[in-house]
């Protein structure tokens, strides 16, 4: 059925793909790590914006209408480390690293979001 | 108006069935084979039709049958002059072109299954550059590239293998047969 040459035509379109699967994933790990920055918002009013590849662990101590949130920036992820707020929920989300993730306290109004060169010009769905 | 002979007329209607069976597949498959949830990513059975076309028929009717099966199906499909219509469309015209450049090269080393693929391939590459440069413009949409390789090596030999047998099959039909072995005479010819 299939011939000499439609197996190695394949098997070269195959080992293209593997290329430049391999290197499109080391491009995105490259390109994604860079401009990426955190941003926090008060009450939605900025108060502390800062790069997520921030080399050592930085806290960020927030004054919101409850008392003081404090944000965790560690290799490259973000998390809130406590809270004022009644629930911790906050607290609960835990560490968030992707563009356009966001951790929200509402009691507190703080709102810890990351934005990326890749969150400003995406594309949410496509349909066609 | 112009008399037609028989041989004539048994062509264009074989063309007309032909035509027929591309919209069935292009709808069947937008209706029931999603089969992949990832946009743009479809089975491609209706490049069955094509690769018989460009087997036994000439560059002009691929080409009509291509256009037509697109105009039809999007009609009904109700997708006509939308992103999709127009991906499909000139999805369509690249992929036949070098399915043409491919069959009439390197058919008899190649078979149809390799034509397929070369053809998917050609496909998908296509209008994922459409969508980056006229949709999208985002040039992060050509990381897809690589996926959508792999898709289309797996439905191109699909519907490669399919397509061998159905040539195969229509060549031991006497008007078929008649062309097919005419082509193959001429290819022996040429090397």
């Amino acid at each position: 059925m299939l011939t000499r040459y439609d197996k190695a035509f394949i098997g070269s379109l195959l080992f293209v793909a593997l290329v430049i699967l391999i290197g499109g994933a080391g491009m995105l790990n490259f390109s994604m790590k860079k401009g990426e920055e955190v941003v926090v918002l008060v009450n939605g009013q900025e108060v502390e914006r800062c790069r997520l590849d921030y080399e050592h662990p930085k806290r960020m101590e927030i004054e919101g209408p409850f008392g003081e949130s404090i944000i965790e920036v560690a290799n490259g992820k973000v998390r809130m480390v406590s809270s004022p707020c009644p629930n911790h929920n906050c607290v609960a989300r835990g560490w968030i690293s992707a563009p356009g993730d966001m951790i929200v306290c509402v009691p507190n109004q703080v709102v810890v979001k990351i934005i990326g060169c890749e969150a400003k010009n995406k594309v949410d769905v496509f349909n066609g | 108006m112009r008399m037609m002979g028989s041989f004539e007329i048994r062509k264009m209607v074989i063309l007309a069935l032909l035509l027929g069976a591309g919209i069935v597949l292009y709808v069947i498959e937008y209706l029931y084979l999603p089969v992949f949830p990832i946009p743009g990513v479809r089975l491609g059975l209706a490049n069955i039709v094509t690769l018989f076309l460009i087997v036994f028929f000439s560059w002009k009717e691929c080409f009509f049958n291509a256009i037509a099966r697109t105009v039809v199906g999007s009609i009904i499909t109700g997708s006509f002059f939308t992103p999709a219509f127009i991906f499909s469309l000139s999805g369509a015209f690249v992929s036949i072109l070098i399915m043409l450049i491919v069959y009439n090269f390197f058919y008899g080393k190649l078979s149809l299954v390799g034509v397929s693929v070369a053809g998917a391939t050609s496909h998908n590459i296509t209008q994922l550059l459409l969508a980056a440069t006229l949709f999208v413009k985002h040039w992060g949409i050509l990381f897809q590239v690589p996926l959508l390789l792999f898709v289309a090596i797996a439905t191109g030999t699909i519907n490669g293998v399919i397509a061998n047998l159905f040539v195969k099959k229509a060549a031991l039909i006497p008007i078929f047969g008649k062309v097919f072995v005419a082509n193959a005479r001429l290819r022996e010819y040429d090397e």
